[in-house]
């Protein structure tokens, strides 16, 4: 069947037509010879049956008496049929009596006749057996045989025949079918054709015929359909395909570029970058991670991290990188390398799918021996600078420590030579005189007193003076006790800056309103040249951990920036408030307050730089080098202004206890 | 005819001799007795006896045999057998040698003689017992019409009125028929017997006429 599968269906056709005539007219003649066969059978045996009846009861005494002779007569009458070629008489001992043969030459041995009586076909013959039966008594059998080879040829003549008149039918058959297969072959054909047109070109433009309207016309109807919406959907499809081919080339551009960009970054980044997998492969190393370890591409990837980065055959029990790969924690090492002679920071990050499931780590690298130094560095500028700034700061008290002691030796020199002409002009010089003239009349001062016109004066002239006496007294007692309050004064200033300069970078337990008052004390000359009036608003507040002359500098800054910035404003009343409050649990707040020339929104970022300054003669050092004094103390500083003539307010916050201070200083 | 007979005389004469001067021939002669016996029996099968006698199939029929006593014996072989459907018996008759010196005084005797070999349906006569053969006609004229088959083996048996007769040819046993004797005695035989016979004869033969 398979065959017949494979055949165009031209040749299907033809052969089916000729497969069905073939194997029908076959089968008829088939059945015809088999019938003919079998009738031709049937009328031999009939016939030979009815010789073998005849010759069993002829040869029946002649069996009887054994006589040979006569059954050789009997027999003998078979000649008359030319189909018989031996014939035999068997005594019932299966003992040859007589026997018969067509052909005298003919010397096959004596067949036997069987004990069965019947009908039997051997090659090329047919046995018919009969007995022979005497007074109901078998006596023998007779045997006839056939020969068929008659018969056989007169089927193959039959057959012959049938070849003869079936050879031109069958040739009628192939050219009637070769002519009609058409009619159904040559629309499929067309079809087929167009469908291969079709496949092989891809032009769905093309059209199949159609021959009728009989089902091969309808698949050709629905065909030519199917080839219509092909082609509409293949245009959109040309097209969709365009636009998707053109979206895909953006796209492969735009990875190749994300790529190229991924790399570029991967292999400029300054930190060495290698990414590992769970095994501790390393799959990837940028052009930094080849610098710092001074390896090549090939010498890291494929290599284990373990081997690259501690030369060792195994993971380390316990390392970082295992911790990363166990528990998804980010790690950071820092190692030197004796043979690169760098010192170099591993930080190990873990790496995760979409499923949050580690599958690797990367490690960030980056040589740290010049920043070490750096710092290092940088560590000793801070410090000169903050010794510097302690420097500038202690300058800066101390002119106004020397500003106010000068105010008071003013003060003093007012004082002493008030002291000094009271002195000099006093009363007390002309007692001389009055004494003098009194020891004139030293023998008649009662006289002198009650007669004298100069005498009478003196007792007036004497309570005169004593009461001016008095008067001078009670004053210069009034200028020396100033005198005294004021070196007084010098000697706590004096005292105050020697505290300050003394607990300079230390904590110490204080009272912060002491150190607030300490502030406006050191400004008080300022303030009073200026006219600033001090509005202090200090809140009891316990004693607290501070760094005291740090605090004292940055206080006195900002009255100083506040004594500064309500001088230049137009303000007639100048005032300048400060407040100390605690804030929150631990925490306090001292605000100054002025309303001065305020701060224009564009400065307040830039107050705290260094350098930046409004002053005539300022440095631009007091807020910056305030500012982070204040944030080394765990605090901060701030301002606030709404703007220019509004005023302004700094806030320096600070801690009760700072966090790094472990002792305070009683 | 004549000297074909004299040479079967001659053949059967020297036969007797033979027979009776050798063992051997003794020993053959029972063979040929034991074929002589089978073709009496096959005989019973070719041949109809009329309606009227002895039809019942529960009757045997009887074999007659007129000869040497132990050819009497040798037929008894024949009762175990049966023919068409019935039983055979064997039966010895004696005496008809002595006939032929008193014919007339012994009538009686005679006829009860001949009525008990009309018993019979077969009746065999062996030619070794001399049985004269004017005796012998007389028998077959007393049994004229009855229809007993008579079976002899001696040359002259059918002229005498004998229905088959038995005679050895090149070793072989052969017969030969009366058809008329077998007709006057109301007895058909079947025909491929006939077909069979060394000589049929036809026609009443004339008393004596070969003698």
């Amino acid at each position: 069947m398979s065959i017949l599968q494979n055949m165009t269906i031209k040749h299907k056709l033809v052969t089916i037509a000729m497969l069905t005539t073939v194997a029908t007219l076959s089968l008829a003649v088939g059945a015809y010879v088999i019938w003919e066969w079998i009738d031709i059978r049937e009328d031999m045996v009939a016939k030979l049956s009815s010789h073998a009846a005849v010759m069993a009861e002829s040869c029946k005494a002649a069996l009887a008496f054994e006589d040979a002779d006569y059954a050789q007569k009997m027999l003998s009458a078979l000649s008359a049929e030319s189909s018989i070629a031996y014939a035999c008489v068997c005594t019932k001992e299966d003992r040859v009596l007589a026997t018969y043969r067509r052909d005298l030459a003919d010397d096959s041995p004596h067949a036997i006749a069987t004990d069965e009586a019947g009908v039997s076909f051997g090659r090329n013959a047919l046995n018919v057996t009969s007995d022979i039966v005497l007074d109901g008594e078998k006596t023998g059998t007779i045997l006839i045989r056939a020969d068929l080879s008659e018969l056989f040829d007169e089927l193959i003549r039959h057959l012959q025949i049938t070849g003869i008149i079936l050879a031109p039918l069958f040739l009628i058959t192939y050219v009637l079918s070769s002519r009609l297969q058409k009619i159904i072959s040559k629309p499929i054909l067309d079809l087929a054709n167009t469908a291969e047109v079709v496949s092989k070109g891809k032009d769905y433009s093309v059209r199949a015929y159609q021959h009728g309207n009989d089902e091969v016309g309808s698949l050709t109807k629905a065909f030519n359909t199917m080839l219509e919406q092909i082609q509409q959907r293949d245009s959109q499809l040309t097209e969709v395909n365009e636009n998707l081919e053109a979206k895909v080339e953006e796209r492969t551009d735009e990875l190749i570029e994300a790529n190229r960009n991924w790399q570029e970054s991967f292999h400029s980044i300054n930190d060495g970058i290698t990414i590992h997998d769970k095994d501790f492969n390393i799959l990837r190393a940028n052009k930094a991670a080849e610098q710092i370890l001074n390896l090549s591409q090939d010498q890291m990837v494929g290599h284990k991290c373990y081997e690259v980065y501690h030369g060792r055959n195994s993971a380390l029990g316990g390392c970082p990188g295992c911790k990363v790969l166990a528990n998804g924690e980010s790690c950071g090492l820092e190692t030197f390398k004796p043979h690169l002679n760098k010192l170099i920071e591993v930080k190990g990050m873990p790496r995760f799918d979409e499923n949050g499931e580690i599958v690797g780590m990367v490690h960030v690298i980056q040589d740290i021996t010049e920043r070490r130094q750096r710092e290092k560095e940088l560590q000793k500028v801070q410090k000169d600078l903050v010794q510097a700034s302690h420097r500038a700061g202690m300058a800066e008290v101390a002119t106004d420590v020397l500003h106010n002691v000068g105010n008071i030796l003013n003060s003093i020199n007012v004082s002493t030579n008030y002291i000094k002409d009271k002195i000099s002009n006093s009363k007390a010089a002309n007692l001389g005189k009055v004494m003098a003239i009194m020891a004139e009349h030293s023998d008649d001062l009662g006289t002198f007193f009650t007669e004298d016109e100069q005498g009478k004066h003196v007792p007036t002239y004497l309570t005169e003076v004593a009461r001016l006496i008095g008067e001078e007294r009670s004053d210069v007692t009034e200028k020396v006790e100033s005198l005294v309050r004021n070196i007084g004064h010098v000697k706590d200033i004096v005292k105050t800056q020697q505290s300050y300069a003394r607990a300079g970078g230390v904590n110490v337990s204080a009272n912060i309103t002491d150190v607030v008052e300490d502030a406006i004390e050191v400004n008080t000359a300022g303030l009073q040249r200026h006219g600033v009036q001090i509005i202090p608003e200090l809140d009891e507040l316990p004693e607290i951990c501070i760094d005291k002359q740090r605090v004292l500098q940055i206080l006195v800054n900002l009255i100083d920036n506040g004594k500064y910035a309500v001088s230049k404003s137009e303000n007639q009343e100048k005032l300048l408030t400060i407040s100390c409050r605690r804030h929150g649990e631990d925490r306090l707040r001292i605000e100054v307050t002025d309303n001065g020339m305020g701060i224009a929104q564009e400065d307040l970022t830039k107050i705290f730089t260094h350098g930046f300054t409004t002053k005539l003669h300022g440095h631009g050092f007091g807020l910056h080098s305030g500012a982070l004094a204040a944030k080394e103390m765990d605090g901060s500083l701030t301002v606030h202004s709404d703007g220019p003539g509004r005023g302004a307010t700094f806030t320096l916050e600070l801690p009760f206890q700072p966090r790094e201070a472990t002792a305070c200083v009683q | 005819m004549l000297t074909m007979k004299n040479y079967r005389l001659i053949i059967l004469a020297s036969a007797v001799f033979v027979a009776a001067i050798s063992p051997q021939a003794q020993a053959d002669r029972n063979v040929e007795d034991g074929l002589k016996i089978g073709f009496v029996y096959n005989f019973i099968k070719f041949v109809d006896w009329p309606g009227g006698k002895s039809s019942d199939a529960n009757e045997p029929i009887i074999v007659g045999v007129i000869g040497p006593e132990n050819l009497a014996k040798a037929f008894e072989a024949i009762e175990k057998k049966k023919a068409k459907n019935r039983s055979l018996v064997v039966r010895r008759f004696v005496g008809f040698e002595k006939l032929k010196e008193s014919d007339k005084e012994n009538d009686a005797e005679w006829n009860q003689r001949i009525e008990s070999l009309k018993t019979c349906h077969v009746l065999v006569f062996s030619d070794k017992h001399r049985v004269a053969i004017k005796n012998l006609e007389k028998i077959f004229d007393a049994l004229k019409g009855s229809p007993i088959l008579t079976v002899g083996d001696h040359a002259g048996f059918l002229e005498q009125g004998g229905i088959i007769n038995l005679l050895k040819e090149k070793e072989k046993i052969r017969f030969e028929i009366n058809l008329a004797s077998s007709i006057r005695n109301k007895l058909k035989i079947n025909a491929s017997l006939l077909a069979m016979a060394k000589r049929v004869v036809r026609e009443e033969l004339a008393k004596g006429d070969e003698n």
